[in-house]
């Protein structure tokens, strides 16, 4: 199976999101099956996975993230509504109170992200990338060593992302 | 969970999904969670152009009833609108559709269905 992954290129939305969708797809891009013949489509702005010879088309990194890994478990999960529901719907108001963030962030550290893992699960995966992208500090003095594929990831994450005052400051 | 959800759970409408279909289960309850249907109305209404039901299968599946459920106030507020009625039917039409199959299956209250003009003469639709 042929897949194209393209990543969030756009210019003129919120940093934070970006960051984000960028995170899970490169997750997907590190941990994607040797059997799977994973490109990048440079020409795209906006996060896509297409099959090859086929019309199936994913536009949402989660669920690109999970159809890459081949990993469902847990879609209806509280992780999963606490993610998507409050994560990363925070995602997309820039301007929320710090306060809020903090509080929400706080939640998800306490709560889902106690440890990293080696081979976390989507899941997991996806609780993280957002609240890295809302809180990379919070994140990153939490686990002042992160496991290589979540550094490696991030580096990449961040190399995908356009240039902004935001990826200056972190 | 919500009415809506509880009364299709009621229907025993269940498909056994492949990877395609649960990626974009996940895809549209991600959208539909993060609150951004609104955003993605013309990727739905493109979706049901070409599908019957959210995730191509041949009877709704909960996604379906999810979707509906925050796309349905969104329609219903365009179709009530007196700017270019016409209009918003010929751009929704492919949801409006789906809208109205799903307000008689989820047996939707008649004071809150959408109420449709059927006999509205709408532009051909180029692809």
């Amino acid at each position: 199976m042929a897949l194209s992954l393209a990543f969030d290129k756009t210019t003129g939305q919120n940093a934070a999101l970006q960051l984000s969708n960028n995170l899970k797809l490169a997750f997907a891009q590190e941990l994607a099956d040797a059997k799977v013949k994973l490109t990048v489509n440079t020409d795209a702005t906006t996060p896509e996975l297409t099959v090859s010879g086929s019309e199936f088309r994913l536009f949402n990194a989660n669920a690109i993230l999970r159809y890459v890994l081949d990993d469902f478990e847990g879609v209806h999960s509280q992780e999963t509504h606490y993610a998507v529901s409050s994560l990363e719907a925070m995602l997309y108001h820039p301007n929320a109170p710090q306060v809020h963030i903090q509080e929400t962030v706080t939640k998800a550290l306490e709560n889902y992200l106690t440890d990293l893992q080696e081979t976390p699960c989507a899941t997991r995966l996806i609780t993280f990338a957002n609240v890295y992208a809302l809180s990379p500090s919070m994140v990153e003095s939490k686990f002042k060593e992160m496991p290589v594929l979540f550094s490696s990831a991030i580096t990449i994450a961040k190399s995908k992302c356009t240039r902004t005052s935001f990826n200056a400051k972190h | 969970m919500s009415a809506l959800l509880e009364k299709f759970r009621s229907l025993s409408l269940s498909s056994e999904l492949n990877n395609e279909q649960l990626a974009l289960a996940t895809q549209w309850e991600t959208v539909v969670k993060s609150g951004q249907i609104q955003g993605h109305i013309d990727e739905l209404n493109l979706r049901l152009r070409d599908h019957s039901f959210v995730l191509a299968t041949v009877t709704p599946t909960e996604t379906d009833a999810e979707v509906f459920e925050s796309v349905f106030p969104i329609i219903k507020e365009l179709l009530a609108s007196s700017k270019d009625v016409k209009g918003h039917y010929a751009q929704y039409r492919h949801i409006i559709r789906w809208c109205a199959y799903l307000q008689e299956l989820l047996d939707v209250p008649e004071n809150i269905k959408l109420s449709l003009n059927f006999d509205l003469e709408l532009p051909r639709e180029i692809i």
